[in-house]
């Protein structure tokens, strides 16, 4: 309500008009439009004025919590990584907690001891079933199905009974000479240096562009060129021909099909069966190799350890006098190994190697793992047992007996020999060991000989061939008569000069010339 | 360029993703970030870790990042990760450091009072996460008491870090599995092989075999890694603790046993541990007795229930003041004490085998395996020594461990045996007759216990004999198995009786008719020597009588064979297409035993003629 306008007061001072109702008419103003909104706001309880909201306001609250949830990229740093200890004010609560938490585990172990009456030890039983274990406890597969302690076969025992102990004779004989045939048989390591000429860098190039095959290119672009109409011609009529019988083909051999299709199916049961077969065999396979061996867990393969069971002279019966494997420390490495526990090292599959530094040691030591098996071949009952014994040489063991007279080693080349002596009980096999070049290489052995066993092994195996009258031809031709006699008589083994004396006699018989 | 291009940053999937080789693994595991370079000690620390958690490298199907590398599961590797021992390790390392520092600089005080508070660690954990219940922890012992047993014998090396400590506890702790095995008769089986002597015990259900070396000087092969051997070596050690507190715990016994100083200074310790363990659970029992008859004197001891301690301790004392003859009859009392009723059949019959037998080992017998299998097997056993609980000219001695191949002085009240006698009577749980082991003679072989005749399918002579033995004493004491006879007989009745058992019933018939032959065959033996005829002639006839029996049970079982057939076949038809194939697989396992067998037997017949020659 604006101001009103002043008029002139002249003559009007007790004009009532000019007394000012403003109060008044504020009041009516308000008194009115109380009366139009229903009754004055000042009279009415709080509460019924307002009220508290309890409908979510979710975009509010939705902006609070994101910024608390916000934290700094460099706190986040810090707690991303589990190994970095958190700064010690920001856990303040936590720290407080877990001082509780401690004491309490204290108190139960104490009291636990208490119980048990072993504070002196500070063991406890953990297998109580009261402190409950907080982690989860993870069923873990084993690796191998191999026990942890494998027990030996019953022809490792100290005292086996014959046939049991003969078994694992040979299987620890089968183990010894498989190690002997890889390495002998194996193929030749790549040599380091290759004898040869040196090729000069200008020959190189040559070398590198006498290909010609371009020339040939060339040729047949050019005849492209050349060809005329006619030719052409001639030449689609052919291809067209060709298609056509092509097709005649095709039908005919489909139609065939058709009539075979029985077969056909047959096959492929056939097919099918032999895929399931396969299959089998393999899965078999793979479960016998998981029973011996690891996995291959990494660069070297697990190389079991040998065989501990005794030679056939070292069982007394006796505990006293039995002599034990004092090597547990590396069967249990091997268990280990073998179970696939740890990864096999170089260090640990390198025996072979560490022996061969020595030869002279390693002869010792074959000999006495292998002598046993010499005097089973010499006393026993040759060909059969030895085939027997040894089934996984194959059949070719004249072939490898041959070969084992190849080898630098005399104790190998006297294992030869007196194979081959147990070999030669017939002509037929005599003759055969002789086209091995048996025979020849016999002489050599006999010739480049440094010892009296040696020689004597040789001899011995020359005396078996000599019953053959071939055989006997085949070893004079080969001058076998002058290395017989240049062969020195030993004084301490009379055995030398009864072999040399009955080959000469038998070279006699045959009417070839001794003296010269 | 490997073979499928995938594009940076895309993600890595199938076994690249599953496995991390080795070296990655170690560079996952941070291991390199407190120092750089010196790869072999980190590579240790992994392998270390490893074997304590007992996590292994895997063979992946497919080797990513080629064929000479090591594979861990990423699993795995994530699992170490979480392991509060990592923290530890590096923490041991950062300390190493400090001592290192301070040596350097020649602060020795410095450095000495680093060293007196090293930071150390535990397994307890570990056992406690890979072992949650304790039969879990038995069935795991095989390998840990090996080791252990193993590092008992070794020489103490300074260069590999095995120390003199160590193989102390070794000692101990195998001596007191020894000990408890032996108190509570669970031995049940002992082979003597080349390695060593192979022991079988059965511990709440669970069969336990470990090896122990024969007591000769073991030599340290250069191609063992010995930093890995300890670490599994320190892992059990924590294991066997914990097994034997558990053990002697529920025999009422206290566990870091308090050993009598005299023994254990003469490395009598099994014995020790044996006198320890016997007069530990006595104790119990006299307080019962005393509870119910308060008028002894060692009841008024033992009342002072506080000094619980001091009074066993004194009973140690007391005992060990005895007369030399004393402690065995103690231990005698001791025997029949304790829990008869929680035995099983077995238990109690390895606990009476060799019952009211007193041994004598000599010199030249391996003692401490003796010493550990005869009193588990329910003897008194002494020794030539010093503290040894009774002297050879005791009169009550029934047997003398001898292995020499003459005998000087000779009681007439005694057997002389060799040490192998004991070891077969335990494994055929009978006493043998001791003729063939007298002194001086080369004894019947020594045969594995492990071995399954039946499943083997080859039985060796000595083997047949034992078992005729076994059956004999059988005899004396109980009746022969299987009284039902009617129904055994008749395997036809059987099948209409119930079709369901008809395996079960098979078996049944099967062992009723290899018993009866064994019966007749002793019986017929026994006719033959009342008649005295030769015991070859005897082994024939017996041979044709046996072959007339298989010959009847073989038509009785022929229809019975037939039904059985049919019914594979049909079970075969219905199986599905992998459990097929397994069990053609087996069947050719079977068959490949089969004939090994057979080869056995035929090379035999070769060698007997040969024999005989």
């Amino acid at each position: 309500m604006g101001k009103k306008a002043k008029s002139s007061r002249k003559g009007k001072k007790a004009w009532r008009a000019n007394i000012s109702t403003e109060d008044i008419d504020e009041y009516f103003e308000k008194s009115t439009k109380d009366a139009l909104s229903g009754g004055s706001l000042t009279n009415v309880p709080s509460e019924s004025l307002f009220f508290v909201d309890k409908s979510r306001d979710l975009s509010v609250k939705r902006k609070i919590e994101k910024h608390r949830e916000k934290v700094l990229y460099c706190d986040s740093l810090l707690q991303r990584n589990s190994f970095v200890q958190p700064v010690p004010s920001s856990t303040k609560k936590k720290s407080k907690k877990r001082s509780k938490e401690v004491p309490k585990a204290k108190d139960d172990v104490q009291g636990h001891l208490k119980e048990e009456g072993v504070s002196d030890s500070g063991m406890v039983d953990i297998w109580d079933g009261k402190g409950k274990h907080t982690g989860k406890t993870k069923k873990k597969s084993k690796p191998s199905i191999i026990p942890a302690v494998e027990v030996e076969p019953p022809g490792c025992s100290f005292n086996p009974s014959f046939e049991s102990h003969q078994d694992s004779l040979a299987r620890a004989v089968a183990d010894e000479m498989q190690k002997i045939y890889r390495h002998e048989l194996g193929p030749e390591p790549v040599p380091l240096t290759v004898p040869g000429e040196v090729v000069d860098e200008e020959e190189m190039y040559f070398l590198d562009a006498d290909n010609g095959s371009d020339d040939d290119d060339q040729n047949i672009a050019k005849e492209d060129k050349d060809g005329d109409n006619e030719h052409e011609n001639r030449r689609d009529r052919r291809k067209e021909q060709q298609r056509a019988k092509a097709e005649v083909k095709k039908v005919e051999q489909l139609s065939k099909e058709i009539d075979s299709l029985p077969d056909i199916i047959q096959e492929i049961a056939k097919e099918d069966e032999e895929k399931q077969k396969r299959h089998l065999r393999r899965a078999v396979a793979k479960q016998e190799r998981l029973k011996s061996r690891p996995p291959r867990l990494g660069k070297h393969k697990y190389e079991p350890a040998p065989v501990q069971v005794l030679l056939s002279e070292e069982i007394s019966g006796s505990l006293r006098k039995l002599k034990g494997c004092s090597t547990l420390a590396r069967d249990r490495f091997k268990s280990l190994e073998k179970r696939g526990l740890i990864v096999p090292t170089a260090k640990s599959g390198r025996q072979l190697v560490v022996i061969c530094k020595d030869e002279r040691s390693m002869e010792e030591e074959a000999e006495r793992k292998i002598g046993w098996f010499l005097k089973l071949l010499f006393f026993g009952t040759g060909t059969v047992v030895a085939y027997q014994f040894l089934p996984y040489m194959g059949d070719n063991l004249m072939q490898q007996s041959v070969s084992l007279l190849h080898v630098k080693d005399p104790l190998f080349k006297r294992m030869g020999a007196s194979r081959l002596t147990h070999f030669a009980i017939d002509d037929e096999r005599r003759m055969k060991i002789v086209e091995m070049g048996g025979a020849e290489k016999l002489l050599n052995m006999l010739g480049a000989a440094e010892d009296d066993r040696t020689r004597k092994e040789a001899l011995k195996a020359l005396v078996a061939l000599s019953p053959s009258d071939e055989a006997t031809r085949f070893l004079h031709r080969a001058g076998a008569i002058s290395v017989i006699r240049s062969t020195p008589n030993s004084s301490e083994d009379a055995e030398i000069e009864k072999y040399k004396l009955s080959l000469l006699n038998r070279f006699q018989d045959l009417r070839f010339d001794v003296s010269s | 360029m490997p073979k499928h291009y995938r594009p940076p940053g895309k993600k890595k999937e199938g076994n690249a993703a599953r496995y991390i080789t080795r070296s990655q693994a170690v560079k996952h595991l941070q291991f390199s970030l407190s120092s750089r370079g010196d790869e072999l000690l980190l590579q240790l620390i992994l392998v270390r870790l490893c074997i304590l958690k007992g996590i292994f490298p895997r063979e992946p199907k497919k080797k990513v990042k080629g064929n000479h590398h090591t594979y861990y599961h990423m699993k795995d590797v994530m699992f170490l990760k979480h392991e509060p021992l990592l923290e530890k390790f590096r923490d041991m390392r950062a300390y190493e450091k400090k001592v290192k520092k301070a040596l350097s600089k020649k602060n020795r005080d410095l450095a000495e009072r680093l060293l007196t508070r090293k930071p150390t660690y535990t397994l307890d954990m570990l056992i406690r996460e890979r072992y949650p219940s304790f039969i879990d922890a038995l069935r795991d012992l095989d390998d840990c008491l090996t080791m252990v047993h193993l590092f008992a014998a070794l020489p103490a090396i300074e260069r590999d870090k095995i120390d003199v400590k160590r193989i102390h506890n070794c000692r101990r702790l195998s001596h007191e599995w020894q000990a408890y095995v032996s108190r509570t008769h669970k031995l049940r089986k002992t082979f003597i092989s080349v390695k060593g002597i192979y022991y079988q015990a059965e511990v709440e259900g669970q069969k336990i075999t470990w090896l122990t070396p024969h007591a000769l000087q073991q030599v340290l092969p250069d191609v063992v890694d010995y930093n890995i051997m300890l670490t599994f070596l320190e892992f059990y050690e924590t294991l066997l603790a914990f097994v034997n507190f558990k053990l002697y715990h529920s025999i009422n016994v206290k566990y870091p046993p308090i050993l009598d100083p005299q023994l254990e200074a003469l490395a009598a310790d099994l014995y020790a541990l044996s006198r320890y363990l016997d007069a530990n659970s006595k104790a119990p029992a006299l307080e019962s007795q005393a509870a119910s008859s308060s008028g002894s004197e060692q009841a008024e001891a033992q009342e002072n229930g506080t000094e619980l301690e001091e009074s066993e301790l004194r009973l140690a004392q007391l005992q060990h003041q005895l007369p030399s003859n004393e402690p065995g009859a103690l231990m005698h009392l001791v025997e029949d004490a304790p829990d008869e009723d929680e035995d099983d059949e077995e238990t109690k019959e390895c606990k009476t085998l060799f019952k009211n037998m007193k041994f004598f080992l000599s010199r030249e017998v391996p003692r401490e395996s003796l010493l550990f299998a005869i009193p588990a097997f329910g003897g008194v056993v002494s020794w030539e020594g010093e503290v040894s609980p009774f002297n050879e000219s005791d009169q009550s001695i029934t047997h003398q461990i001898v292995d020499r191949p003459t005998q000087g002085h000779r009681f007439l009240s005694r057997e002389y045996v060799q040490p192998q006698w004991v070891y077969d009577c335990v494994n055929a749980r009978i006493i043998l007759p001791v003729e063939d082991y007298l002194w001086g003679r080369v004894p019947p072989p020594h045969l594995s216990p492990f071995v399954d005749n039946e499943a083997e399918g080859y039985v060796p002579e000595y083997a047949e004999t034992i078992r005729r033995l076994q059956a004999a004493a059988r005899k004396e004491v109980l009746p022969m198995p299987g009284l039902g006879k009617e129904d055994l007989d008749d395997p036809q009745n059987l099948l209409a009786e119930g079709i369901i058992s008809r395996t079960e019933a098979i078996e049944a018939a099967e062992r009723k008719r290899k018993m009866s032959i064994l019966e007749k065959q002793y019986h017929d033996e026994l006719k033959m020597e009342l008649q005295g005829v030769q015991y070859s002639s005897v082994s024939n006839a017996n041979k044709q009588n046996s072959a007339e029996d298989m010959e009847a049970g073989e038509k009785s079982l022929s229809d019975l064979q037939q039904v059985e057939k049919d019914h594979a076949n049909i079970e075969k038809v219905v199986m599905s297409r992998k459990k097929r194939g397994l069990l053609e697989a087996m069947k050719i396992g079977q068959e490949a035993k089969r004939a090994r067998v057979g080869l056995l037997k035929e090379r035999k017949k070769r060698i007997e003629p040969k024999k005989s020659e």
